[in-house]
């Protein structure tokens, strides 16, 4: 039996959701999409700057994946549901992350706002995958709401600092019945395998992979890193103890 | 006459519609979405919407983003 991801229908056998921004040049992206295994893809809403003629991010990423785009730019409820409706008017899919953000110096995205604008877009049928800070009652809220899935961030966009927010993640996990996503400050293909060996049921990853030196080599060591984590994960690991506990038998030594 | 492209004023002839707005700035139909006075215009209509003086219009694509 394959251990799937089901997200608003869809059967997802990758648990790795990449980003697309940051990178050097969008050129590279297809490679880093296939060696990372991802299917779903971020995307942000800009607006066209027709003096600059940019290589269509579109383009880049292959028919098979699921586009995610999110509101970015959006500072309350009312500018993100414009901006999920207008990344739905592209045609390309009704998934939608929601990012509700006010706060310029550490990027921590508005709960509040957020869950007004989950309660709006998911009743009008989208797929809602909303960016949070990790607090218990929000999730619940967002559950409520009718979002898909619960994205906890690890630590603030961009900063590769790993789960700082550990332990209110794992509370998530624990108490909520939605996929959590672990989503932003993952810096290493470790702390994604940490994440996954907790229970999340997926990460997303932009900057760790995106700045790497070889993003498509750092691509590849997250689809392990993920892979190995759930696959831990799922094996059930061992109790972690205060005092040793030795492996061998404590009788047969060879003295008395 | 003068509208707003994405913030900015912009002289456009009169009559000209979304559809040869999109066409003579080169850009590429399919990648783009626009609004029109805070409307959605599907691509189906471009050709039907005829810009008029203090328009509002934004024209967006998708981009990187995380």
């Amino acid at each position: 039996m394959t251990d799937v991801l089901n997200i608003g229908g869809q059967q997802l056998t990758s648990r790795l959701f990449l980003g697309t921004g940051k990178f050097s040049t969008n050129k590279i992206i297809p490679e880093v999409v296939a060696a990372a295994e991802a299917e779903v893809i971020t995307v942000a809403l800009r607006r066209v700057d027709t003096a600059f003629n940019e290589e269509n991010i579109a383009a880049c990423i292959p028919e098979k994946c699921v586009l995610l785009p999110n509101t970015s730019g959006a500072r309350n409820a009312e500018e993100a549901i414009r901006i999920a409706r207008l990344a739905q008017a592209s045609g390309c899919g009704n998934w939608i992350k929601i990012e509700v953000i006010a706060d310029n110096r550490y990027l921590l995205p508005d709960n509040f706002e957020t869950i007004k604008a989950t309660e709006v877009l998911a009743a009008e049928g989208f797929i809602v995958l909303p960016y949070m800070s990790p607090d218990l009652m929000t999730a619940k809220r967002l559950a409520a709401a009718g979002a898909a899935a619960v994205m906890p961030l690890g630590a603030p966009i961009g900063s590769n600092r790993g789960l700082r927010t550990k332990e209110l993640v794992k509370i998530l996990i624990e108490e909520i019945s939605l996929p959590i996503i672990v989503d932003a400050g993952i810096g290493r293909p470790s702390e994604a395998a940490e994440a996954m060996e907790m229970g999340a049921a997926a990460v997303l990853v932009n900057t760790a992979v995106a700045t790497a030196k070889d993003p498509i080599a750092m691509g590849r060591a997250f689809s392990m890193a993920v892979k190995a984590g759930r696959t831990a994960f799922l094996a059930g690991p061992g109790a972690i103890q205060e005092y040793a506990s030795a492996s061998s038998p404590l009788t047969g030594f060879l003295h008395d | 006459m003068l509208l707003l492209v994405n913030g900015r004023e912009v002289d456009v002839p009169e009559g000209v519609t979304v559809a040869m707005y999109v066409a003579q700035n080169g850009l590429t139909p399919d990648r783009i979405i626009v609004e029109h006075n805070a409307e959605i215009i599907k691509r189906e209509i471009w050709d039907e919407v005829v810009l008029k003086p203090a328009d509002k219009l934004e024209i967006l694509t998708f981009v990187g983003g995380g």
